[in-house]
């Protein structure tokens, strides 16, 4: 072959090899921009069917899996179950008034 | 009546004793007027043994379309499904069938009257149909139960009363207010300079030297559930209030009284009532969101959690 054509040759090789690594870039990328869209877009969904009142009795199990947002609520007024301002003082003697069951 | 530079008014009322407490001594009277208003409307709302309640005519209408139901109504339903959501569905409003499967159709002191009640179901009751099964759109007023679903509001219309007398006379009366019914404990405005000393024990009605603990609280509520009070036998079989809904039988717990304090009376009653229902892991629970609470195992010893004071002193052990 002449050494002008193993040259051309040689060019247009690196010329497809840039191609490819660049085609094999963005395909990566967009791979991971919808991996990330999938992701956020699962973990909303799966919060909404938590909050959902459309859906039948949870088992005790799935009842108790639940207490992990819970937790993160709790410490929000508003969002959960309100911890009081602070917590009860001990004391001696009789109380006004009695907490018990009725 | 007044102890402390406190007055006091003590009524009966849902089948249980009431007690007012202002420390604006001559607002006792006005006081009492708000709470009778209220507690009346509340009573005319959501009891289970009035044929005229709204709550009593939705339970009617199961299964048969949404229902108009009053702004008053719409808010206890709320709660209660708040209650519900919060505890993972341990605090069910949805247990009206079940109750009323163990005989608990009728005031509690009728129930008493009545002796030894025979099953009216046999073999396992089952689930109760769950919270979610509820459907409420607050904005319209206007409720759906699906078919089979008995709504009972016990579990938190007397807390959520508590919290609501207190509020309204709070806003019309100055100093500090305290609300029991029952033992569910709400307080507002401003409180005595040392607290308002609450006796915690199991049975709201137990003398003074019943065991348990005194402590002060100055804001919010307090609330005590137990498996020791509003018992009754069916069949031969000792029954008792808290239902579980995960089976629609009472619940079985290594508890037989849990006293918790939080930010509401509501929230309070909606916590120590999850707490029996949960058994052993409550503990943890109750610690993890910062509650303070006290249980007491069946044998007595006492368990505290997120603050509440140890007390190991005679007579602590309830």
């Amino acid at each position: 072959m002449p050494k002008h054509d193993v040259r051309l040759a040689a060019m247009e090789r690196d010329t497809g090899i840039r191609k490819v690594n660049r085609w094999t870039w963005w395909a990566s990328a967009f791979g991971a921009a919808c991996s990330v869209l999938i992701g956020v877009g699962l973990s909303h969904a799966a919060a909404s069917t938590a909050a959902s009142t459309n859906t039948s009795h949870p088992t005790r199990q799935q009842a108790h899996q639940q207490d992990r947002p819970r937790k993160h609520r709790a410490k929000h007024p508003g969002g959960g179950i309100i911890i009081p301002a602070q917590p009860p003082q001990q004391s001696s003697g009789g109380g006004q008034v009695t907490s018990g069951s009725s | 009546m007044t102890d402390d530079d406190v007055a006091r008014d003590t009524f009966d009322v849902f089948g249980t004793t009431a007690v007012l407490l202002v420390t604006a001594l001559p607002a006792i009277s006005q006081a009492r007027a708000i709470a009778d208003g209220e507690l009346a409307a509340i009573d005319l709302a959501c009891s289970r043994f009035r044929p005229d309640s709204e709550l009593s005519r939705l339970n009617a209408a199961a299964g048969r379309g949404a229902q108009q139901v009053s702004p008053l109504f719409a808010e206890l339903l709320a709660a209660a499904l708040r209650a519900a959501r919060l505890t993972g569905g341990d605090v069910d409003p949805t247990c009206g069938r079940a109750l009323a499967g163990l005989g608990y159709d009728k005031d509690f002191a009728e129930v008493q009257a009545a002796g030894d009640a025979p099953p009216r179901l046999t073999g396992p009751v089952g689930p109760v149909p769950g919270w979610r099964r509820v459907h409420l759109d607050r904005a319209a007023r206007r409720v759906r139960l699906d078919r089979g679903v008995q709504l009972d509001l016990g579990a938190t219309a007397k807390a959520w009363a508590a919290d609501r007398c207190a509020g309204q006379i709070a806003s019309k009366v100055d100093g500090g207010i305290l609300v029991s019914l029952g033992g569910d404990i709400a307080v507002a405005g401003d409180p005595p300079p040392e607290g308002w000393r609450v006796r915690v024990t199991d049975d709201h009605a137990a003398p003074a030297s019943a065991p348990g603990q005194t402590v002060t609280i100055s804001s919010g509520g307090l609330a005590t559930s137990s498996t020791t009070v509003r018992r009754w036998n069916v069949g031969g079989r000792p029954v008792h209030h808290i239902i579980d809904p995960a089976t629609g039988e009472p619940a079985r717990s290594c508890w037989r009284t849990v006293s918790v304090a939080a930010g509401s009376c509501t929230d309070a009653n909606t916590a120590s009532t999850a707490a029996i229902i949960r058994g052993p892991a409550a503990l943890d629970w109750l610690h993890d969101i910062g509650l303070p609470a006290r249980l007491v195992r069946e044998d007595g010893t006492v368990e505290t959690t997120a603050g509440w004071p140890r007390d190991d002193g005679p007579g602590a052990a309830a």
